[in-house]
């Protein structure tokens, strides 16, 4: 079945329709429209939060965290963060894979804005190590480590720093709301994924473990916060903004900031997952009105670029011959169900992630979808 | 003239015949020649979404038809499945339509008292109007009944693509007109002298625009 609203079909795993056809998707959008209204609404909330930020961060040289990655809606949070008057400090994850722009937009956006940068860069050879071990797993999640470490170095940074707040650029508006078991991943699942298939040992990765993310929550109340929620957020217009007033560039694609991304989304996903990312993004656009349906099928209907020397490239670096990678393109499909994670321990922890989502110092979206 | 698309989907022969009985000149092809001359087009179909799409794409008409269609605004009535090929995409299947009307094919949909309703939608039901055009000139009198015969029904996006609805369990989209392309579920070669006097509206009234 198709969704009446957005361009989701019966494919989509946990999708269920009402009686008009429209999808549980829309709905949830629906929902969240309302717990996060933009325009005045959203304006005073978002003058709230900065106030709060402010406040909590008296006495700190910055007051925010914000993970960059030179994308639109990082640097637009940079932006946005500056106009409210706050004193970030900018976090950037380097795993080796970056895009030329990418790198140029976080520095021509930094300076611009006057905000300082920490750079965490992994040992390449660990991270091609980690990633060879997460493509031979034969799961969807092949840039987790990536989101992990992302993740722990924001905190790190934070308690470093005595900063109370990692902002967040999400936007459900735009991006969308990825589909329920599509995918899952936390510290637990990329140790034990290393542990089975990794060749080298974990030392530069900054993984996250539950004992220490706990420790942030509890001990030193860092919140994550995600602004653009409240901001009528418009990507086209966005990116014409960013073009305009910092000579930010734009990369030719969602997420396509970062090359192993690019390789997951455009090669790895859809070639072997039959996951198209293109749905979840098309689908929040048409929502919110930024992309008329039509336009939407037909953009879904060509397939994805992908460039054969970005294979080649992800191939050497991560020393598969050519057989090898062959093959671990054909293994029988896995799910973070077929190696151990924390998800037992968070459901057996709802109780508590549902208080510290209340509180602000965990997503909704955590809570939603790695409690039950 | 007119020309009959044969792309082996369809039951050609009975469009054929009723062209002859109201005496208009017609003939089926799979020539691309035959195609760039015709004055208006016909799509018929019956059968698979997919199968439709594919046995179209295979017979390498898709790009003259679009010149035609899509830039000389040569006027088309698609019927049946030739009007679901006309849209985006059919629950039916997994390619893409057409997409030439900003439209999407599905299944009927019916709530649980209405589960003894049968699939396909088979035989003679009316039309309701929503707006005048020559296709259903001298049609809208009550007693005008057109034969149906399908699963699938087409969900327009714009509401102003809506030519006429018919009520089987819902509301549907029986017929669909955007500028020159004009698409209709029924099968006026089996609907008689209803089914005539459309095939002559078409014939006669519908213009290059």
């Amino acid at each position: 079945m198709f969704c009446s609203r957005c361009i989701l079909d019966s494919r989509i795993p946990g999708i269920t329709f009402d009686e008009n056809g429209v999808c549980n998707y829309c709905k949830i959008h629906d929902e969240m429209c309302k717990e996060y209204p933009t325009g005045e609404k959203g304006q005073k909330i978002l003058t709230k939060i900065a106030e709060n930020i402010k406040r909590g961060g008296r006495k700190s040289k910055y007051d925010c965290v914000i993970g960059v990655s030179g994308g639109c809606d990082s640097s637009y949070l940079l932006y946005l963060a500056r106009k409210l008057g706050l004193r970030p400090l900018a976090v950037h994850f380097d795993n080796t894979w970056n895009s030329t722009i990418a790198v140029e937009n976080i520095h021509t956006m930094l300076k611009k804005l006057d905000i300082e940068l920490y750079t965490y860069v992994i040992d390449n050879e660990e991270f091609n190590d980690l990633s060879r071990a997460f493509l031979s797993a034969s799961v969807p999640e092949i840039d987790a480590p990536t989101d992990i470490a992302l993740t722990t170095i924001l905190y790190l940074a934070a308690e470093k720093h005595k900063i109370k707040y990692i902002l967040n650029a999400h936007t459900f508006r735009t991006e969308g709301i990825s589909p329920i078991g599509w995918w899952y991943f936390d510290g637990k699942y990329v140790q034990s994924i290393h542990r089975q298939l990794g060749k080298r040992p974990m030392k530069t990765f900054p993984n996250l473990w539950l004992r220490q993310w706990l420790k942030w929550l509890i001990l030193n109340r860092i919140k994550r916060i995600r602004p653009l929620y409240y901001v009528d957020y418009r990507k086209e217009e966005t990116k014409r903004f960013l073009t305009e007033n910092f000579g930010w560039r734009w990369y030719g694609g969602h997420h396509m900031e970062n090359k192993f991304t690019f390789f997951n989304h455009n090669y790895i996903l859809p070639k072997k997952f039959d996951i198209d990312l293109r749905l979840v993004e098309f689908s929040a656009l048409v929502r919110s009105g930024q992309m008329a349906k039509r336009e939407a099928l037909e953009k879904i209907s060509k397939p994805m670029p992908i460039e054969e020397n970005l294979v080649n490239e992800v191939k050497k670096r991560l020393h598969f011959t050519d057989e090898e990678f062959n093959s671990v393109l054909s293994l029988p499909k896995k799910t973070a169900k077929n190696y151990e994670t924390y998800r037992p321990t968070f459901k057996r922890m709802r109780s508590f992630f549902w208080l510290m989502y209340k509180l602000d110092l965990v997503p909704k979206s955590f809570f939603i979808k790695y409690t039950r | 003239m007119i020309v009959i698309v044969d792309y082996k989907m369809g039951n050609s022969g009975s469009i054929l015949n009723m062209f002859k009985r109201i005496g208009v000149e017609a003939i089926i092809s799979s020539n691309v020649s035959d195609i760039e001359g015709a004055d208006k087009l016909i799509l018929p179909g019956v059968g698979a979404f997919d199968n439709g799409i594919k046995n179209l794409k295979d017979s390498g008409l898709i790009p003259v038809l679009e010149k035609k269609v899509i830039k000389r605004k040569a006027p088309i009535l698609g019927i049946c499945l030739g009007m679901q090929l006309l849209t985006l995409r059919s629950e039916e299947g997994c390619l893409s339509g057409l997409g030439w009307v900003d439209a999407e094919t599905v299944r009927f949909r019916f709530t649980e008292n209405q589960a003894s309703l049968r699939i396909p939608h088979m035989g003679w039901n009316t039309v309701n109007l929503m707006r005048y055009n020559v296709l259903f000139e001298n049609l809208h009198n009550k007693d005008a009944r057109f034969y149906f015969a399908h699963s699938y029904n087409v969900r327009c996006n714009n509401e102003k693509d809506v030519l006429s609805t018919t009520h089987y369990g819902h509301d549907f989209v029986s017929s669909i007109q955007k500028g020159n392309i004009f698409g209709v579920q029924f099968h006026p070669e089996k609907s008689h002298r209803f089914g005539m006097q459309l095939l002559k509206n078409f014939c006669m009234h519908a213009r290059t625009l």
